[in-house]
């Protein structure tokens, strides 16, 4: 057993981050999910040795880290943040950090270094300064960077939320081969990525752990899957705005740049006519699928984008609904949620 | 200063650009490391580095706003005339700088003069300001 947490919880000052957290990991991929906000990056920190917990319990390896060999934790687990973030300099300085704080030698450094970046398929990138790389390249200069430290423990943050499918593809590759030589625990709202890496998976809500078993097992994860788009959100006076296909969806949190949301199908007011609503986001399309489950129905509307809003079955019936049917939905842009 | 023997002297003169100037240095430099925010200490720490490497790896990074905090405290007391003046007295061969000596030469009504050491003085900062910044230019 590599890590044994009981009862941790975290504070920052009033807020709770992370509350009684009790979990064991062992050698596996560990995958973290649930919205932004609930205590995945915390928990993670936790893990690496950079947070001291609040209250309750963390052993790793049988012993157990307090304040004082928090050290003996971080020369073991190595952590990979959201945005890479870099040493001035080039890509050599970068990786090699690492291995110089630990008095490696210069000639095996330098060996160490080539090896691994045809590890994270960038051979030759070594002199290349930092400034220049791509998305791509700084997300896998940085798996580099922890990589070449070969630590037991890696500990990864939404690796591939900033990146394009092609560089995430590489990463998830990278991972699952990594997967074998050292405990990977990965917190992430690509669900596919997680399914197909992770041998277990949690879903954290508020700082507890909601959910937790196999991929196939949480519920979370198929809950997850429906009404995710990711895209370049724009935010002017006051309204932020993703343009997906040929629709604009709007909603509240102020942020510039590449970004996922996620809109929960029950959060999805179907209407037959257009509605006058406070709503920012009402489009109008056909219904192109209708599946029930557990006494709701799931009805895909396709505005130019194929949407999932849940319906009670008696809803369903009284609104005459049938497949091929032209719909409006509509939801509050408060509703939608930042992955 | 008198007590020190340091009133009319180019010590007593560079005490008191001194204490000028460390509020400005202190200020640039404190905010410059404050700026190298927390996750560049964890991305350092999970890479190993003990607390002392930490602070070292932090100041590092924060060099183009040291260096800032460097330039503009020197430019500030290079261009300062009050402090040269009082604790100077504009003494020729002695605590004459160029500031008091431009400010002579235009109370005197030698405004050629007066131009002359100003164009001095002006071309004495853009040089160093130049030369850090092709430093700065050539370490990152």
């Amino acid at each position: 057993m590599k890590y044994s947490l009981s009862g941790i919880t975290k504070h920052y000052g009033d807020i709770e981050a992370l509350r009684g957290i009790d979990l064991t990991i062992g050698d596996e991929v560990l995958g973290i999910i649930g919205y932004s906000g609930v205590g995945k990056t915390t928990l993670l920190k936790i893990l690496a040795g950079l947070e001291v917990p609040t209250a309750g319990i963390l052993k790793y390896n049988n012993e157990r880290i307090t304040p004082d060999n928090m050290a003996y934790l971080r020369k073991n687990a190595t952590m990979i943040f959201q945005t890479p973030l870099f040493l001035r300099g080039d890509v050599f300085t970068n990786i090699a950090y690492g291995l110089r704080l630990r008095k490696t030698p210069e000639a095996t450094i330098e060996e160490r270094v080539e090896k691994v970046l045809e590890t994270v398929r960038l051979p030759g990138l070594a002199h290349r300064d930092t400034k220049d790389l791509s998305g791509g390249e700084q997300q896998r200069v940085a798996l580099a960077r922890a990589l070449v430290l070969d630590p037991e423990v890696l500990l990864l943050d939404e690796p591939t939320s900033n990146l394009d499918p092609g560089n995430a593809s590489i990463i998830n590759d990278i991972l699952r081969e990594e997967s074998d030589s050292r405990v990977i625990v990965i917190a992430t709202h690509d669900l596919p990525q997680v399914s197909r890496l992770a041998d277990r998976v949690l879903y954290l809500m508020d700082g507890v752990i909601s959910e937790e078993g196999a991929p196939e097992q949480v519920e979370a994860i198929t809950r997850f899957t429906e009404n995710i788009f990711p895209g370049i959100s724009r935010h002017v006076d006051g309204v932020s705005t993703l343009k997906v296909e040929n629709i604009d969806l709007k909603f509240t949190e102020p942020v510039e740049g590449r970004v996922s949301i996620h809109v929960r199908p029950q959060d999805i007011i179907l209407s037959n006519d257009w509605i006058e609503t406070s709503a920012r986001n009402q489009f109008r399309g056909p219904i192109v699928g209708v599946e029930e489950k557990n006494g709701v129905v799931l009805v895909s509307v396709d505005v130019g984008t194929v949407f999932r809003a849940q319906i009670t079955r008696k809803s369903f019936d009284e609104m005459g609904l049938f497949l091929g049917k032209e719909v409006n939905i509509s939801f509050k842009a408060s509703s939608v949620i930042l992955l | 200063m008198g007590s020190l023997s340091l009133l009319y002297t180019v010590r007593g003169v560079a005490v008191g650009q001194a204490i000028l100037i460390l509020p400005i240095m202190v200020t640039f430099i404190v905010s410059a490391i404050e700026s190298k925010d927390q996750e560049l200490r964890d991305l350092v720490r999970t890479l190993g580095a003990s607390e002392y490497e930490t602070s070292i790896a932090v100041v590092r990074e924060a060099y183009s706003g040291v260096s800032l905090a460097i330039i503009s405290s020197f430019n500030r007391a290079f261009a300062e005339l009050g402090i040269a003046t009082m604790l100077g007295a504009n003494i020729s061969g002695i605590t004459r700088v160029l500031t008091t000596a431009i400010a002579l030469e235009t109370s005197k009504g030698e405004l050629g003069l007066s131009f002359a050491l100003s164009f001095i003085l002006l071309f004495v900062v853009l040089v160093l300001n130049y030369f850090i910044n092709w430093l700065q230019g050539g370490s990152t």
